[in-house]
C-alpha cells in the first residue's frame, strides 16, 4: 500500500506558522503515457489531499494528472492548539489513505 | 527547496547570473505595464469556472521554479502569495496552469487563515516548454495572477509530444499491433 511520509514539528509555540511536508508513494498515472506493449495506462491517480487539524480543514488540495508521481506537499499551518492533524488521500479507485500526526503547543 | 529564504536565493541568481546548477529564478511581479495576464482560452474558462472571473491582474503572486527542466515528470514549483493570511485579508484559493500539458491544471489549493502563510510547494509535470501560469483568489475578491517561461528538455507525456493527432496516433498504435501479430504467426 502506499507509504506515507509526513515531517510535522512535534511542539510548536502558540500561534507559530509549522511547515509541513507530506509524501505519498503513488504512482499517478495520468493516462497519456502507453506502456512498453504501446498499450495507453489507464488514468489512475489521487485526486484528493485533504487535512484537517483538530476536524477543521486546513489545507485541501484538488490533485490533477500534472501531479508527479509520488505526491510531494509543503504548506504551513498555525499551530493554535495542541492537537491532533489528520492527512487523507483519495483515490481514483475509491481508496482512502490517511494518517495522523500530533502537535503540542507549548 | 521552499526552505531557502528568497533573499538569499535572488543573491544567488544573481551572482550565478541563472548559470549555477540551481538555475533557481524568483520571478517578479510582472512589469507595470501590462494590466491583465492573458490566460489562453481553455484555462481562461478553467479561471473563470473556478474563481468566477479570469481577469488576473499582475502581482502579489509569485512562481518560484527552474528556468530549465531537464525531465518534464517532476519539476519543483512554489506558489508563494504576498498576504497577512489574516482572518480580514487572506488567500482563499491558489491556481496553477500549464497551456502545455494536455490537461492544464497543474495545482488546485483552498487555503484560508489557519494556514498562516499562503505558500504550497510541490511537484508537477509538464510536457512541453511554454509558460506556466499562476493565479491567486484573495478574501476581498481580487484575482492576482503570474507567469512564467520555462524550458522542458524531456516532456512527461512522451507519446504526447511524438504525435499530437489522437487519431493518427490510434492508426499508428493499430498498425504497431498488427505488425506485432503478424511477426508472432510466422
Amino acid at each position: 500500500m502506499a507509504t506515507i511520509r509526513i515531517s510535522i514539528p512535534e511542539t510548536a509555540a502558540k500561534d507559530e506558522i509549522v511547515e509541513i511536508r507530506t509524501l505519498i508513494s503513488h504512482p499517478m498515472d495520468n493516462g497519456y503515457n502507453v506502456d512498453a506493449r504501446g498499450q495507453r495506462i489507464p488514468r489512475h491517480i489521487l485526486h484528493t489531499f485533504i487535512v484537517t487539524y483538530n476536524g477543521v480543514e486546513v489545507f485541501h488540495a484538488n490533485l490533477h494528472p500534472a501531479q508527479s508521481t509520488n505526491p510531494y506537499m509543503v504548506f504551513h499551518t498555525v499551530a493554535v492548539e495542541t492537537g491532533t492533524l489528520e492527512f487523507t488521500w483519495l483515490d481514483d479507485d475509491g481508496s482512502v489513505f490517511s494518517d495522523t500526526r500530533t502537535i503540542t503547543v507549548q | 527547496m521552499a526552505m531557502i529564504d528568497s533573499t538569499r536565493r535572488s543573491f544567488v541568481t544573481r551572482i550565478g547570473g541563472g548559470a549555477g546548477a540551481m538555475a533557481l529564478l524568483t520571478v517578479v511581479p510582472h512589469p507595470a505595464s501590462a494590466e491583465t495576464i492573458d490566460l489562453p482560452e481553455r484555462e481562461s474558462a478553467i479561471l473563470e469556472a473556478a474563481f468566477g472571473s479570469s481577469v488576473l491582474t499582475p502581482g502579489k503572486i509569485s512562481l518560484d521554479m527552474p528556468i530549465l527542466a531537464e525531465t518534464g515528470l517532476s519539476v519543483p514549483v512554489t506558489f508563494k502569495v504576498d498576504s497577512p493570511m489574516t482572518e480580514a485579508d487572506h488567500v482563499t484559493r491558489i491556481m496553477g496552469f500549464a497551456p502545455g500539458n494536455p490537461e492544464p491544471v497543474l495545482a488546485d489549493y483552498q487555503i484560508g487563515p489557519r494556514a498562516g502563510l499562503a505558500e504550497v510547494s510541490t511537484r508537477i509535470r509538464l510536457a512541453r516548454t511554454g509558460f506556466v501560469y499562476a493565479a491567486a483568489k484573495l478574501s476581498d475578491g481580487t484575482l492576482w495572477g503570474t507567469k512564467f517561461s520555462i524550458i522542458v528538455t524531456l516532456g512527461a507525456c512522451v507519446e504526447d509530444i511524438f504525435d499530437l493527432d489522437w487519431q493518427r496516433d490510434a492508426e499508428r498504435r493499430a498498425m504497431r499491433a498488427e505488425a506485432r501479430a503478424a511477426a508472432a504467426a510466422e
